[in-house]
């Protein structure tokens, strides 16, 4: 199912072309917001449920773990549709308000005529209203993006970036001839992020050495 | 010149922001992984040097301990404006397929929107004054 975002929707593609967005981009940008906003719906209901609600949810979710739309199913039982419902109206009015102002920071400095038909489009904006009552039989968007007995693919993600800058380090401490020093390495990261910035100023007053070694 | 892994920081941050992740984490994993590849970028510097430039930089890092913007820039004139242009765009690009890799596996990349993404994202590209 497609969200439709705006009342105007051709006009919502309008702005975005106006805006520099191909129709590939275009495309692009419309399911990454609708992607986004069904996350968020997913995990501000699941956060709302008790603890027993969730124990129910898990024992009722176990045994259809290849069926990821079981869970929006099992949740609309627990807690009824206008629970999800009611969570896509307040999430997709905050997500549509965040899209457009920044958007708003993509308009030309030469194109201010852009800022007024934005407004008039973000006065437009109405959240989205759905009976899920037939889509929650069968929804693929769902099954693609929600797996609840996981941790939510943002926190895998800090985890990694975080084992990943360690392992970095680690390595760079033991190159230099320091394994127990990582703090160093970290300081020299720093150093070199502060020195790539200098580099343009400094490049002329340096005096390079070829590969061989040789000034 | 900032060193990143990619020159669309803004695109990555698009990605990070689908996949549910606040602004404010979005710059913190940001900013992690420009340190790690900073680090990566070192190390293959620093596997660059031949044998005694290695252990010049080793005695600069004795002496200069406290001075990690001289040992820093000691690295950058051993190895050559050109060379260090080389690794600097070897390390980006290797860098960002590791992190599609490593940190933003298929699993949770999940459909054709972020490898459409990630398709968009381009390695660093050094052009010198």
């Amino acid at each position: 199912m497609t969200l439709v975002l705006f009342p105007d929707q051709v006009a919502f593609e309008e702005m975005l072309g106006m805006l520099g967005y191909s129709a590939e981009d275009r495309d692009l940008y419309k399911k990454s917001l609708e992607h986004y906003i069904w996350n968020h719906v997913l995990r501000e209901v699941v956060a709302g449920l008790n603890d027993e609600e969730k124990t129910l949810l898990q024992e009722r979710i176990s045994s259809q773990a290849d069926d990821a739309g079981a869970v929006p199913r099992e949740i609309a039982c627990l807690k009824g549709h206008a629970c999800i419902s009611d969570a896509l109206h307040r999430v997709s009015q905050k997500s549509l308000e965040l899209s457009l102002s920044q958007l708003i920071h993509h308009i030309p400095a030469d194109k201010p005529e852009y800022r007024e038909r934005l407004q008039k489009l973000a006065d437009q904006l109405q959240p989205v209203r759905i009976d899920l009552t037939d889509w929650l039989k069968k929804n693929e968007f769902v099954k693609e993006i929600f797996k609840l007995n996981a941790p939510l693919p943002a926190t895998r993600i800090k985890e990694r970036a975080e084992r990943l800058r360690q392992a970095s380090l680690q390595k760079l401490a033991a190159a230099m001839g320091l394994p127990d020093m990582q703090q160093t390495a970290v300081e020299i990261t720093a150093a070199l992020a502060q020195h790539l910035d200098q580099i343009e100023i400094n490049l002329p007053t340096l005096t390079f050495v070829d590969e061989g070694g040789a000034p | 010149m900032k060193l990143t892994f990619f020159t669309q920081q803004a695109e990555f941050m698009d990605i990070l922001h689908v996949l549910g992740m606040p602004g404010l984490e979005a710059e913190q994993v940001s900013e992690q992984l420009t340190q790690a590849l900073h680090a990566e970028f070192m190390v293959k510097g620093l596997d660059t040097l031949v044998a005694e430039q290695k252990d010049q930089f080793r005695n600069q890092l004795v002496k200069n301990f406290h001075n990690s913007a001289a040992l820093v820039e000691n690295l950058f004139v051993l190895l050559g404006a050109g060379r260090f242009t080389e690794l600097v765009q070897a390390s980006s690009e290797q860098f960002l397929n590791r992190v599609f890799a490593e940190v933003m596996p298929e699993a949770d990349r999940g459909s054709t929107l972020l490898a459409g993404l990630r398709a968009k994202l381009q390695p660093v590209r050094l052009e010198w004054p």
